[in-house]
């Protein structure tokens, strides 16, 4: 049984998780449509791909979110691939041209989008 | 090692905030432990002399200076040669826990966890170590 205090920790907790997922994908698609306008670098935009989907992958599981831990995990596995195949190839291969990532990142935004805290099993009830 | 002693203060070092903040709430709310958090294996490093934990609670993926290189570190100091260390990971293959065990760690806690059973997880962990 968990008390009030816990309680209300717990919720903010996870409501301000669901925030920084919205935070945290349009940061990488601000970068990915910088790189398409030839802004940015193909390997800063793998590994700041790779540290948001970590982090949305590790906490969203824990959080109960296995929908979208699992395409954040899809995504942060093929850019720490990519990533250590070489920062050139990272460079010559960037994710703005990336099929994995054209594909996973919006169905990750549409999955994020509709997330709320009440659907964290976690979220504790009245 | 422990020896009939009381699982009182432990350690966690872990890079993602979200995760760090939810053991720490449940490891002590729940738990009732006092709780020291890192969020890097310099600060843990750093910290845990003036903390003296029971036992460490230590994510394998930490940015720098990872995991296993961590326990290396701390077992090169007499004082934390023989702290329990258990390590937090989402690679759970049966291959990556021998090799984990092997560095030295008692027990590896797979990622991702149940927050809410975190501290019946650990005290299972004690409990092990205090076996004969």
């Amino acid at each position: 049984m968990i008390d009030a205090g816990l309680r209300g920790e717990l919720r903010k907790l996870i409501a301000a998780f669901v925030e920084n997922m919205g935070a945290m994908t349009s940061e990488m698609e601000a970068a990915l449509a910088a790189g398409r306008r030839g802004e940015a670098d193909g390997a800063a935009a793998w590994d700041l791909l790779r540290m948001q989907t970590h982090r949305i992958s590790g906490s969203g599981a824990s959080f109960g979110f296995t929908e979208i831990a699992a395409t954040a995990r899809r995504i942060d596995l093929h850019a720490a691939a990519t990533l250590e195949s070489g920062a050139a190839s990272a460079a010559a291969a960037p994710p703005w041209e990336d099929e994995l990532v054209a594909r996973d990142l919006p169905e990750l935004r549409r999955l994020v989008d509709r997330a709320e805290p009440t659907d964290s099993p976690l979220y504790p009830a009245d | 090692m422990p020896n009939a002693a009381e699982l009182t203060r432990i350690a966690c070092v872990e890079d993602e905030p979200d995760l760090r903040r939810i053991c720490e709430l449940t490891l002590t709310r729940l738990g009732g432990f006092e709780v020291a958090t890192y969020a890097d294996g310099p600060s843990a490093l750093a910290g845990l002399a003036g903390f003296d934990p029971d036992l460490l609670l230590l994510d394998v993926m930490l940015p720098g200076l990872d995991g296993p290189a961590v326990l290396a570190a701390l077992r090169a100091r007499p004082e934390f040669a023989e702290l329990p260390v258990a390590f937090m990971t989402a690679k759970a293959q049966p291959a990556e826990i021998a090799r984990f065990r092997a560095l030295g760690a008692c027990d590896v806690i797979v990622k991702p966890f149940d927050p809410m059973a975190l501290s019946d997880r650990v005290r299972g962990i004690w409990a092990k170590l205090e076996e004969p």
